[in-house]
């Protein structure tokens, strides 16, 4: 089964919040590595382990993932409104 | 995982250990078939040395020797993953390898000996460590 590449705003998020990747790695029970290669999209999360992410910035998993490109936040804003 | 080498760095020193490691077997396999001599017995104090030295740097002190012998419990899923493919490739490879050297053997009709037995324990053991050192990236 080929596996599709999973897009995410993990790293935009966790600085906008002012954490730590240790802080993050810490939150949801993962080594501090695993949030660089979460953060550098090397690594597609499991299910648990992403609404353990999306619980931490309290926002819902669709926003925080997505197979296909993010959009900047800036556009989303823009577009919302 | 503590991986402070590059893993240029961490590559030359999988491929010293594996030099070291083949020197050291047919270093002994030559001496055994004519006569141990000053010279014989150098590479083989050589092999050894190198042997201890990339195993020290490449895998000790970046901690990929004590990750990869971690139990499951205390790895994360990206861990148990990378673990998991690491040990698999190992397997895999430690197979192809091991068969070649027995039917090797049998095809020159000699004897096992025990730093081949040796050789070959230490390699079944350091491969998944090898294979980590070999593809991780620098976190």
């Amino acid at each position: 089964m080929k596996i599709r590449k999973l897009y995410n705003r993990i790293a935009i998020l966790r600085q906008e919040r002012g954490i730590s990747r240790k802080e993050l790695a810490e939150k949801i029970g993962v080594n501090f590595q695993t949030i660089g290669y979460l953060e550098r999209e090397e690594y597609n999360p499991s299910l648990d382990l992403a609404f353990r992410i999306s619980e931490v910035f309290g926002l819902p998993i669709d926003f925080i993932f997505s197979t296909k490109p993010l959009k900047p936040l800036s556009q989303v804003l823009i577009e919302k409104f | 995982m503590d991986q402070k080498k590059s893993l240029k760095k961490r590559r030359l020193g999988v491929v010293l250990n594996y030099i070291g490691l083949i020197l050291l077997m047919i270093t002994y396999e030559y001496a055994e078939t004519t006569a141990w001599d000053t010279l014989l017995v150098s590479l083989e104090i050589i092999a050894i040395l190198i042997i201890l030295i990339s195993f020290s740097f490449t895998y000790w002190k970046t901690s990929l020797w004590q990750f990869i012998h971690k139990p499951f419990k205390e790895l994360d899923e990206r861990e148990l993953q990378l673990t998991g493919n690491s040990l698999r490739y190992a397997y895999a490879i430690f197979t192809t390898i091991a068969l070649t050297i027995f039917l090797l053997y049998s095809l020159f009709e000699r004897n096992f000996n025990i730093v081949l037995t040796v050789s070959l324990i230490y390699f079944a053991h350091i491969l998944p460590a090898s294979i980590l050192a070999w593809i991780e990236k620098e976190v």
